[in-house]
């Protein structure tokens, strides 16, 4: 198989030129901004560390029915 | 200037700019990832100081830009001389930290390493205007404008790289 140089020119400069992905970190670093995104990992992790929380307010004893109760306000 | 102007005019100047930029810094240094961070660094000058871009003439925005560019071209040679690590990588010349698409075959991905190899030997002001060309995508005349040159001189160095870089490939199945 042969290539013109043009062909092969083509070729280096896809591989030089700037991959979305860099393209915006570099934008979001010159902006001061986060560039790293919320992943479906992270999300997992809050719901985990949440999960005690909301089995405790929507579990069987229904916690968050016995703080809504005005007796439980005011103690 | 409101913020999200503000923010509206630097996200302009970065999609018209960034990959002409880059070809400059790549053209200068031979470093990709260099030339990823004086890019960065660039941005970073033109976010800071948007309002006084923002002030001058569109059409000498991309002035600022440029010179804002070869300062840090120049301050990174300076810092070479200190010997600090970022620029080390300068020196190294090591092949560019990037992934060939796909559909490039195994033979066409060498034959584009050799050609990375001869554009590094090229000399400075001939890989310049030929990265400006096939990477920054710019015209002879914006060339010659980025780099205070004729545009005659221009296309003629353009001609003398695809020389060079043809007869350095020589022995390949290049045509």
């Amino acid at each position: 198989m042969t290539s013109t140089l043009d062909d092969l020119l083509a070729h280096w400069a896809d591989r030089n030129a700037l991959t979305q992905s860099e393209m915006e970190s570099v934008r979001a670093a010159a902006l001061g901004l986060s560039s790293a995104p919320v992943s479906d990992a992270d999300v997992d992790w809050l719901w985990d560390l949440l999960r005690p929380v909301t089995a405790l307010l929507d579990g069987p004893h229904r916690l968050q029915d016995t703080l809504m109760r005005p007796y439980a306000r005011l103690a | 200037m409101r913020p999200t102007d503000a923010q509206h005019l630097f996200d302009q100047l970065y999609a018209d700019h960034q990959r002409a930029l880059l070809a400059f810094f790549l053209g200068r240094t031979s470093d990709r990832e260099l030339a990823l961070d004086l890019l960065q660094e660039l941005f970073l000058r033109a976010w800071r100081s948007i309002q006084v871009v923002e002030a001058l003439p569109a059409e000498r925005r991309h002035h600022w830009l440029y010179s804002v560019a070869r300062n840090l071209v120049v301050d990174t040679y300076r810092t070479r001389a200190a010997g600090s690590a970022a620029v080390e990588r300068l020196q190294r010349l090591t092949p560019p930290a990037t992934v060939d698409p796909p559909e490039t075959t195994a033979l066409q991905s060498e034959q584009v390493d050799r050609l990375d190899r001869a554009i590094r030997s090229l000399p400075d002001e001939l890989r310049v205007v030929l990265v400006l060309q096939v990477l920054g995508e710019r015209t002879s005349s914006q060339i010659g404008e980025i780099l205070g040159r004729p545009a005659g001189t221009v296309r003629y160095q353009l001609a003398q790289a695809r020389r060079r870089l043809a007869d350095e490939l020589a022995g390949d199945p290049v045509s």
